[in-house]
């Protein structure tokens, strides 16, 4: 009885800490489902544990699923995601090219190493065409030609304290063989 | 450039599967091309070859759908979002028709990556000098 107190108590507060959702993020969401616990991509060998407080949206069917996304606040966010690359796309420094490649993207700083989970990644900050900040952080895996991204999107009065989360959110990610 | 083998491999084995519905959807087989190649990983992904979904498409619980063969991928295709593509002609009109599907949702670069690859799919098939 204590136990199922506890549980209950405990499922309450969790509760109790999620914001509500705004009108941004019940519009931003429409065709996704929230996802509790885990995001488990089998196919991609792919596992992103929640982050506490934040919630975590995966794309409805039909849809191709290529990964998560993670709300933070109003138009700031996070996402995970898997991408096929080209074959003759041989590391994630060329995958780091694309992303700056889109007109009016600004490199912040320089790249620098990081890991994605348990693999080793490169980092990279910049700012886009409209003057927002992202970080992303890419691995690639070459037998399987595919990369792995996670990005936060976020603005000039909060990247440094969305930092911390994504830097949780990194933690969280775990990148297996594909089944 | 020269044509790189894993790109003539790829048309190799799509062309003759995507010319013919890019024929009855009235529309560019490179969008057709560009999507295999980005959900089928360049023809790479051994798991989606079982499923015979080249596509991506899944079903509820986020698995991929199953087909018996590749032909019945492309007419489940073709019936089930004819609508979103029939007649287009542009890119910006293709990526429109996906969005109606809805095709992806959560990852905000989605529709950059899938142009990318639409433009490479294009060089690369000028490189191969597929007719």
């Amino acid at each position: 009885m204590k136990t199922l107190l506890l549980v209950f108590m405990l499922v309450i507060s969790a509760a109790c800490f999620s914001a509500p959702i705004s009108n941004w993020e019940k519009q931003k969401t429409s065709h996704a489902q929230i996802r509790k616990g885990a995001y488990i991509n089998q196919h991609y060998g792919l596992v992103v544990q929640q982050v506490p407080g934040i919630r975590m949206y995966v794309d409805k069917p039909p849809a191709p699923n290529h990964g998560a996304l993670f709300i933070i606040a109003e138009k700031r966010m996070m996402d995970v995601f898997v991408s096929a690359e080209d074959p003759d796309t041989d590391s994630a420094a060329q995958v780091v090219d694309q992303l700056l490649a889109v007109p009016g993207t600004r490199l912040i700083g320089k790249r620098e190493p990081a890991r994605l989970g348990n693999v080793p990644a490169d980092q990279v900050a910049y700012l886009t065409a409209e003057g927002e900040p992202r970080r992303s952080v890419v691995y690639f895996d070459k037998t399987a030609q595919l990369s792995y991204t996670a990005t936060l999107y976020s603005d000039v009065a909060h990247f440094a304290e969305d930092a911390s989360v994504f830097a949780a959110l990194l933690q969280r990610i775990t990148i297996a063989h594909r089944d | 450039m020269a044509c790189n083998p894993n790109f003539q491999e790829f048309f190799d084995a799509y062309i003759p599967l995507i010319r013919p519905m890019a024929r009855n959807l009235a529309t560019n087989e490179d969008f057709l091309l560009a999507l295999v190649a980005f959900e089928d990983t360049w023809g790479r992904d051994e798991h989606n070859k079982l499923l015979h979904n080249i596509f991506g498409l899944t079903k509820a619980g986020g698995r991929n759908l199953h087909f018996p063969t590749y032909q019945a991928c492309i007419d489940y295709f073709t019936t089930k979002y004819k609508q979103h593509f029939y007649g287009v002609s542009t890119l910006q009109d293709w990526i429109a028709g996906m969005k109606k599907v809805p095709y992806n949702t959560v990852n905000p670069v989605y529709y950059i990556k899938f142009t990318n690859t639409y433009l490479s799919v294009v060089k690369h098939k000028g490189e191969c000098a597929v007719k």
